[in-house]
């Protein structure tokens, strides 16, 4: 006799991951939060990170990790973080009513994490879950603490979309609009992160790779054209160079791509340089730069390299510079 | 310059008022009545400021025929954000519009803004009222 199934209630962790808002993405860890929260605080070298964003109102999300080799206890990390509440707590001569497994957060997380999530509350409320990944290894506690009286209801979005690794080859790098994919055998060296000016500096076996962009493309190309622009500010590191330059249209925009080859003395010192540290120097110069006006910005992916290299253009193809481009 | 010495030591130091990021986002800018501004062809605003109209000022403006007010021409940004200091936005009500207009994030808004502010207030082209 054939029997009728019912249909499996969906469940948090079942639910697709929202995605519109913002994305934010540090170090292998992406988030979507809602469009205007904005990155306060990233950190983080080699095992350990720390990311903060922060709403127009009080709330804030915190997602800190950390690398735990061998037999990785959830309850026992969660037990010192309560502790730590507790001392603070005690310290200030405030109540601190903590919650295991809210309602509002069950099945928040892929089982196989052993997800924990919890709630507590002193002169902030906070709703959080903290897990460990099996592939990464990382350890994770994401948190959403604001006012007592904030709208928390887009907690369980928001700590659905967490991911605490990057799938293949690539990660994703994304902050105040700069949204990019570098292959994972960069490492991040350096990050600028101006109002107007954000700019990430990778390296990898003598090869540097830059992704920048700016803000306000309409006033700042008001009066002049975007080579003249861009030489302008890279100015500096195109003293070494002899530049070609080529008109290359980006994801339908007005861009520019530029080959440079380093000129003879930069050239010898850098030959210097590379045998000291036993590597083939890396001579040759490309890169694209291209203003979307959907966005109101400049973006520019450059990368000192060897000849033959294709790193920028895979980069570039696989950039997003602004949102009605389907995904 | 005694004086300058002796805040700098701390003992007569007027501190500035703390306020919390929320109020600060609720705070009204409101100009400088004394500041008389226009808006020029390339829809600029032209701040024209009176120059120090005690002894001393009189009498360097007679010696070196100085015109009787300074200009400061604003930048296209900041022309938008003087029209809306009008005493009725708040901050945040001038964040909003810049961040839409010129597709910034809200974050990278409120701190230019916030250093903008602080530097015509420093130069008393406006005044900050709190809400408290």
């Amino acid at each position: 006799m054939p029997t009728l199934k019912r249909p499996k209630r969906p469940t948090s962790a079942t639910r697709p991951a929202p995605t519109g808002g913002t994305l934010v993405g540090w170090r292998g860890v992406t988030v979507r939060v809602p469009e205007d929260w904005s990155p306060v605080l990233v950190s983080g070298e080699g095992p350990s990170g720390h990311l903060r964003i922060a709403s127009p109102d009080s709330r804030v999300l915190e997602i800190k990790w950390k690398e735990v080799r061998g037999s990785a206890s959830v309850p026992a990390n969660l037990e010192n973080y309560r502790r730590t509440l507790e001392r603070i707590a005690r310290r200030n001569r405030v109540e601190l009513t903590w919650r295991l497994r809210p309602k509002q957060l069950t099945a928040i997380r892929p089982q196989r994490q052993q997800p924990i999530p919890y709630a507590w509350e002193a002169t902030h409320r906070a709703y959080g879950v903290i897990w460990h990944c099996p592939h990464c290894l990382r350890m994770v506690t994401a948190e959403v603490a604001g006012d007592p009286d904030a709208d928390f209801s887009v907690v369980p979005d928001i700590l659905r979309s967490i991911s605490d690794h990057a799938e293949g080859d690539w990660i994703t790098w994304a902050l105040y609009g700069l949204e990019f994919e570098a292959p994972k055998r960069f490492q991040l060296e350096r990050t600028r992160l101006k109002t107007g000016h954000v700019e990430f500096q990778f390296r990898h076996a003598g090869r540097i790779l830059w992704a920048e962009r700016w803000g306000l493309a309409r006033l700042a190309l008001k009066q002049t054209d975007l080579k003249t622009w861009w030489t302008a500010q890279w100015a500096e590191r195109l003293g070494r160079y002899r530049v070609e330059w080529e008109e290359a249209p980006v994801d339908g925009h007005r861009g520019l791509r530029l080959i440079g080859t380093e000129r003879p003395l930069p050239a010898f010192t850098r030959l210097l340089g590379s045998l000291v540290a036993l590597q083939w120097p890396a001579w040759c110069l490309r890169g694209y730069v291209w203003e979307c006006p959907q966005s109101n910005r400049i973006l520019a992916v450059t990368a000192m390299q060897r000849r033959g290299d294709r790193v920028v253009d895979e980069i570039v193809a696989r950039m997003r510079c602004h949102r009605d481009r389907a995904p | 310059m005694v004086r300058a010495w002796v805040n700098r030591i701390g003992g007569w130091r007027r501190r500035a008022p703390r306020i919390s990021r929320q109020e600060a986002l609720a705070a009204i800018p409101v100009r400088n009545g004394q500041v008389r501004w226009e808006v020029n062809g390339r829809e600029e605003v032209v701040l024209l400021i009176p120059r120090r109209q005690d002894r001393l000022g009189r009498l360097l403006n007679r010696i070196f025929a100085a015109p009787e007010h300074r200009q400061i021409v604003l930048d296209e940004i900041g022309s938008e954000v003087w029209q809306l200091c009008d005493g009725e936005h708040t901050v945040d009500e001038i964040i909003r519009p810049l961040a839409s207009r010129h597709r910034l994030s809200r974050r990278e808004v409120e701190l230019s803004l916030t250093l903008y502010l602080q530097q015509l207030a420093r130069r008393r082209l406006i005044g900050l009222m709190v809400r408290r």
